[in-house]
């Protein structure tokens, strides 16, 4: 029974998040019903990292693996066990050289960083990266 | 407080001095701004309110470079980084709004040779 | 019988302190007090950093302190200028002790002092805060000291001579190789013995101050030496000194002393 509403409904489900509703469906839930193939997608983020405040990604869709006329329209980046699950999400304009974003980000837990393209034709790519918070040595309290 | 500056007023927008027509080049925007997500709190206890940059557009003569719609999890003075080309020069122009409703905007000049 | 086990005993733990004191004890002060690393086994903080956040640091167009420096030349030209017609140099020559001229007594001027020194007698800014010294940590003297610090990167802090005859070099050394907080560690047990080996996953750093005012991944914002010594008493579970404690600052000078010779390179991005 709880386990049965725990499926339905997952706790990080953005659909409760004030942000993710920014824009009109949130990506998560979008990708979720999604055949999950990760295509041309490629995600680069340390597989360990000592504090999880800020953690270079380079999110990078190889547009010569697309089929012809379909173009990437979105890139995420998916954190489920960060408070907001849906870490971020970026439209790309016709200026763009390259399907390719580098940032950091913040990572609440050691967790599975999910990578996201959305294409044209309304499928997805996806890449998954599993991340290891270690904690610094020293604890700072200033 | 007066001393501290409001958030998302100090920025820098980085391109290259002069780039060749349609090579690729790296468009580096770096925010100053807390990022602050709502969930720490200050040294009495009390919950520091989320503060975070909501929207970023990017635009190069008028034209979306991209647009950040979600930005929750970019760090504290969050720096993106993304690829573009041009054949002409032109100007391009960044502008954000957090949630509190500051506004920041900076500007640079692509210039490409012999355009 | 009795009496002669309590002799023993008493024997034994004198032994033992005289043991204790001779393993923790600094080295004598009385001969030229030697550094811990030779000017060529010096390594900045940088270099015991994770791989990607050196390469961070390496680019200053990822480094977020920039925006602070930023700030802190625009400051440069509206308050400085009239005395200081060239920023690079400037932050070489601090820390360093003077005499208060009150109270006889030594004090250390750090680059954050030594901008509010100058904002309180020479700077005359219009408005309501005008002359006030800034407050410690807060965004304007962050600012100025990145941009002083960045404007002297690739020179290396003047230490006088005498340095190690001064009273606040010798509380300083002390107070680098005391035992204390609820770790048992010391200042000296860590960066002058063990650097390069791991605490979790961090490699122990040989504790320099070059970096600093620094970009401190962990504090996501820039921050003074000050801030992150008092940041090394609270991980070694000890007493954090209050920000004005004369202590901090006596120690960016043995710090200053340490590292002679180590190039400045504020402000750094640091974990």
């Amino acid at each position: 029974m709880v386990l049965t509403a725990a499926l339905a409904a997952p706790w990080w489900l953005p659909a409760l998040d004030t942000f993710a509703q920014t824009s009109a469906r949130p990506l998560d839930e979008r990708v979720r019903t999604a055949k999950i193939e990760r295509g041309g997608l490629s995600l680069d983020i340390p597989v360990v990292v000592e504090t999880g405040t800020s953690v270079p990604v380079v999110l990078f869709a190889d547009t010569s693996k697309l089929k012809e006329g379909v173009r990437v329209e979105r890139l995420g980046i998916l954190a489920p066990k960060n408070p907001r699950p849906v870490a971020m999400e970026i439209e790309l304009g016709k200026w763009m050289a390259q399907a390719r974003i580098t940032t950091n980000i913040r990572l609440g837990a050691s967790q599975s960083v999910i990578g996201v393209a959305q294409l044209s034709d309304g499928s997805y790519w996806q890449h998954a990266i599993n991340v290891v918070l270690t904690g610094s040595a020293c604890y700072d309290g200033t | 407080m007066s001393t501290q500056p409001r958030p998302g007023q100090n920025a820098r927008l980085i391109v290259p001095r002069l780039v060749q027509p349609n090579e690729e080049f790296a468009v580096r925007l770096l925010i100053q701004h807390p990022m602050e997500t709502g969930f720490r709190r200050d040294d009495s206890g009390k919950p520091i309110p989320a503060n975070v940059i909501e929207t970023i557009n990017m635009e190069f003569e008028g034209e979306t470079l991209f647009k950040g719609h979600v930005l929750n999890a970019l760090t504290a003075n969050p720096s993106i980084t993304v690829m573009m080309s041009s054949k002409k020069s032109g100007s391009l122009r960044a502008n954000w709004r957090d949630q509190d409703g500051n506004t920041g905007s900076i500007s640079a000049e692509v210039k490409v040779v012999g355009a | 019988m009795l009496a002669h086990s309590v002799r023993n005993t008493r024997v034994a733990s004198v032994l033992f302190y005289v043991l204790f004191y001779v393993v923790t004890c600094p080295p004598s002060s009385a001969q030229s007090p030697s550094r811990p690393y030779a000017t060529d086994q010096l390594r900045s903080g940088a270099s015991f950093m994770a791989q990607h956040l050196q390469k961070q640091q390496a680019d200053d167009d990822q480094n977020p302190a920039m925006l602070w420096v930023d700030s802190g030349r625009a400051l440069f030209e509206r308050d400085c200028k009239t005395c200081h017609t060239e920023a690079r140099g400037l932050a070489t020559k601090l820390p360093r002790v003077t005499i208060d001229s009150t109270t006889k007594k030594e004090r250390v001027i750090t680059l954050e002092s030594q901008i509010n020194t100058c904002r309180s007698t020479r700077v005359k800014t219009q408005g309501a805060n005008a002359s006030t010294p800034y407050a410690l940590e807060s965004e304007p003297l962050l600012s100025l000291a990145s941009y002083l610090a960045f404007s002297s990167r690739g020179m290396t802090q003047e230490i006088a001579a005498n340095i190690t005859q001064t009273v606040s070099w010798q509380r300083a050394r002390a107070m680098f190789f005391a035992v204390q907080g609820k770790l048992d560690f010391s200042c000296a047990a860590c960066h002058d013995k063990i650097a390069g080996k791991r605490v979790r996953t961090q490699a122990i750093s040989q504790g320099h101050g070059v970096g600093f005012p620094a970009y401190r991944i962990e504090w996501q914002t820039v921050g003074s030496l000050n801030r992150r010594l008092r940041a090394c008493f609270f991980g070694m579970e000890a007493d954090v000194p209050a920000a004005s404690d004369p202590i901090l600052p006596a120690l960016e000078l043995y710090l200053a002393w340490r590292a002679s010779g180590l190039p400045i390179e504020a402000p750094a991005l640091r974990r």
